[in-house]
């Protein structure tokens, strides 16, 4: 029992990292994205084929290395589609979430195919061996992580930069007739949000010990959607929040034995509906303030 | 008297609709100048596309004699031009020293960046910036208010100290007075005039006949999208077309 | 070559067709109907229940027609019932609201119909002899004859019906300016509903004549709908004769990436991601589509 809460504590803290990362793209910024889930298989990925290497890289480099791939990747789909309307935004990461599938299952050289990468090794914290074997040791692990980004983003938050956002998200057209280059804001706020993606990937690859390309697919993407509208976007404990209510909604049958009995479809057509119904009945989520009429 | 900006042959259409046609409009500095006309004369139509909010489908804009066409906004603002909005424009769920402070980013997109990493007192200078904007329209003990609570005077005056707090040598403003009763107006002709004595070269949409006829030195009249006369407000009072754009044609004359 | 130029112009009818659905209500509505690809879906599995139920005691061409009419008005239906219930109430709000809801109501969408339906694909019996037909250096089955002449035919009643009747013009007039289209006495409710009824029976055609050769199966409509939506934008969104170039350009493209480029067959899908960011980066609004820039 212990270790399916300890499991339980370990994938909270994993997707509450997407659900931040979201929040801080579509939540503080804006922007709809529909891709966390492939900048996690990046960052899955890109660790999967370190550690795995004849060189696997100390922890310290990998996460550099992750967190580099996830912001690379975020500037490449980010340039092009945020000078334009928001909406080409969301086409343009959908798409960009079924090319990095594509390529993950076509690319058997590097990324193993549709099986994947497996026997990825644990890491070194300086002395202590982080393995997945040791749940309790990965739990705080993870959250370690989740603490550290968690005062950065609410450093974010309060900094001129985090300002900007805010002004860009109110109203763009207002925020660079008064000199702020909202491109280039948007674009940084977008690889910050995928590095943060890349990171959860990092987390996620060592504690299965293998990555295969169906875990990072369109659905955990939504999931994740899922996970900051309910919560309320703009706010990060919001997202925490609709994070443990969301993975508690995933992980219930698990818990209480009768997983069998409830195919995987019911849990995505509840996304859907929560979606769908928070919309149009409580847009601001479970934690959020009344929407303010927008400037359209 | 200096042009300060101007544009030749400014020319803007919508599929087939020419909201903009052939405009050679010129802007002296250190004045007050009104830009009037009947609705959908395409007076917006020529700030946007002066501001960069819009480009044009011909023409050029000149601002110092450098060519600005097709600039974007935020390097628009950042040579010196700044604007307020018709339908007002403010960051709604932010303080009202929050939104003055977003203007004063412009010191450079960099070193907002770097702010993640480091305190600097950056932010100190901007809040002193912001702060001398807001009293300047005497705003400052409504700093710590979210800006869509304000008062609607208020607000516009909110926009306007916005505009202000970029520091700019042209401001255009889109019927600053819309809304505004007469002692709002009263106001807002003083704080103008007060500016332009300061060295600020001024370009106002109005309706506001009061106002366009006591603040400013010079007009130019728009209709369909073209200039249909300029001069001091003693000329384009007594100007026939202008007349006509107004009042239509005199078919019957008053007996 | 000419081969391949057939074969692409085939399926790019098909991503025409369905990305004129999309262009249509974005032309009214300014509003992206991600969940557009699901209601074709479902609209091609009741035809293929109802040609299924009829073959046993009709003969199958006039089953094949019946069951196409079922399809189609059950994608309209759905089509029509969606907007009321999960669109309309958010037209004034927020933009990113009746995007996340369509978002969910795509994935209620299509993880019901694999529960309904189940996962595994079924087969769409061609009511007609398929064997190919050589025509000098061409091969063209009945299939892709069925296939051009039938988009062919919708295409050309398409623009005749937009340029010429009433509805058509009341479209027109919405789309360009809802403002003063209400205030002429347009009701603009009724042509909105009729936009989703068009683009989504088109979308049925779509889909039926699709799987056909293929197969239906729960998540038929997202990827096409994916696909035809990037034909869309490429062609310039909004613009009917750029949904039907984009859809073309697209199917014409795949082809001969594959064929004659050499592109892996794996990566054959990525094909209209990549055009969406060319064209994205170099003419954002489409290929047709004007530099109507918003007033402010």
């Amino acid at each position: 029992m212990i270790s399916l809460v300890l499991l339980i504590g370990i994938y909270f803290g994993i997707y509450a990292l997407l659900a931040l990362g979201q929040n801080l793209i579509t939540g503080m910024t804006g922007l709809l994205s529909l891709c966390q889930a492939a900048f996690m298989a990046i960052g899955a990925y890109t660790t999967a084929i370190i550690l795995t290497s004849h060189h696997p890289l100390p922890l310290a480099e990998l996460i550099v290395i992750v967190v580099f791939m996830g912001s690379l990747f975020g500037a490449m789909i980010g340039l092009p589609t945020l000078r334009l309307k928001g909406d080409y935004l969301a086409i343009a990461s959908l798409g960009f979430g079924e090319i990095v599938k594509n390529v993950l299952l076509n690319a058997d050289k590097f990324t193993g195919g549709p099986m994947g990468i497996t026997h990825i090794p644990s890491v070194q914290l300086g002395r202590i061996l982080i393995s997945p074997y040791d749940k309790s040791v990965y739990l705080i692990f993870v959250w370690g992580f989740v603490g550290v980004i968690l005062w950065g983003l609410f450093r974010l938050q309060r900094s001129r930069f985090g300002r900007a956002l805010e002004a860009i998200r109110e109203d763009e057209v207002a925020a660079s007739s008064l000199g702020l280059n909202t491109t280039l804001y948007k674009v940084v706020a977008f690889m910050i949000g995928a590095a943060i993606s890349a990171l959860a990937g990092m987390l996620w690859a060592i504690y299965n010990g293998s990555v295969i390309p169906q875990s990072f697919d369109f659905m955990l993407s939504i999931m994740v959607l899922c996970m900051v509208v309910l919560g309320g976007l703009g706010n990060y404990f919001a997202a925490l929040v609709g994070t443990m209510v969301i993975v508690i909604i995933s992980e219930l049958p698990r818990l209480l034995g009768f997983s069998v009995l409830i195919p995987a479809q019911l849990d995505q057509i509840l996304f859907g509906l929560i979606l769908v119904i928070l919309m149009i009945y409580r847009p601001e989520g479970l934690l959020g303030r009344p929407v303010s009429k927008r400037n359209s | 008297m200096t042009t300060l900006l101007s544009t030749q042959g400014l020319s803007r259409s919508f599929g087939g609709i020419v909201a903009v046609n052939d405009l050679n409009l010129q802007i002296n500095k250190g004045i007050i100048t009104g830009l009037i006309g009947p609705n959908g004369a395409g007076k917006t139509t020529s700030f946007n596309c002066i501001t960069g909010l819009d480009s044009p489908t011909g023409g050029r804009v000149f601002f110092n004699d450098r060519d600005i066409t097709g600039f974007s906004p935020p390097r628009i603002n950042r040579l010196g031009i700044a604007r307020t909005f018709q339908n007002l424009r403010l960051f709604r769920d932010m303080t009202v020293f929050e939104n003055v402070m977003v203007a004063r980013h412009h010191t450079s997109s960099f070193s907002t960046l770097l702010s993640l990493l480091r305190i600097n007192d950056e932010e100190k200078k901007i809040q002193i910036a912001a702060g001398h904007w807001l009293e300047r329209l005497g705003l400052w003990t409504h700093r710590d208010e979210r800006a869509q609570d304000l008062p609607y005077g208020l607000q516009k005056r909110l926009e306007l100290a916005r505009a202000m707090a970029t520091e700019p040598t042209l401001l255009f403003l889109d019927e600053p007075a819309a809304g505004l009763n007469r002692t709002e107006t009263e106001q807002l002709m003083t704080t103008l005039r007060d500016f332009r004595d300061e060295g600020l070269s001024i370009v106002i949409i109005e309706h506001d006949m009061h106002l366009i006829m006591n603040v400013c030195e010079q007009i130019t009249v728009l209709n369909f999208g073209q200039m249909i006369g300029q001069g001091t407000p003693k000329q384009v009072r007594t100007n026939p077309l202008v007349i006509e754009a107004y009042l239509g044609k005199d078919d019957h004359a008053t007996r | 070559m000419l081969q391949h130029l057939l074969n692409g112009f085939t399926v790019g009818s098909i991503y025409a067709l369905v990305a004129l659905g999309y262009t249509l209500v974005y032309g009214v509505l300014k509003f992206i109907n991600f969940a557009h690809g699901d209601v074709l879906m479902i609209g091609t599995y009741i035809a293929l229940i109802v040609f299924n139920f009829l073959r046993t005691f009709i003969e199958p061409s006039i089953a094949f027609i019946i069951a196409i009419l079922a399809g189609i008005a059950s994608s309209a239906l759905l089509a029509v019932l969606i907007e009321r219930v999960a669109y309309r109430p958010l037209r004034h709000a927020p933009r990113l609201a009746p995007l996340l809801s369509a978002i969910g109501l795509s994935v209620i969408l299509s993880n019901t119909a694999s529960l309904i339906f189940g996962t595994k694909s079924q087969r769409f019996e061609m009511p007609f002899n398929n064997t190919p037909i050589h025509w000098g250096n061409l091969v063209v089955t009945p299939y892709q004859g069925l296939i051009l002449l039938t988009s062919l035919t919708m295409m050309v009643l398409l623009h005749f019906f937009i340029k010429m009747t009433r509805t058509g013009k009341a479209m027109r007039a919405v789309s360009e300016k809802p403002m003063v289209a209400q205030l002429m006495g347009i009701d603009t409710d009724r042509i909105i509903r009729f936009t989703f009824i068009l683009g989504s029976a088109l979308g049925a055609v779509a889909g039926i004549l699709v799987s056909l050769d293929y197969k239906v199966y729960p998540t038929l409509g997202s990827l096409i709908g994916l696909k035809a939506f990037i034909a869309a934008v490429i062609g310039g969104i909004g613009n009917i004769s750029g949904a039907m170039l984009g859809g073309i350009l697209l199917g014409v493209l795949e082809t001969y990436g594959v064929a004659v480029l050499g592109i892996p067959v794996g990566y054959k899908d990525s094909v209209a991601f990549v055009l969406l960011i060319i064209i994205l980066l170099w003419r954002p609004s489409g290929i047709l589509g004007s530099n109507k820039r918003e007033k402010i």
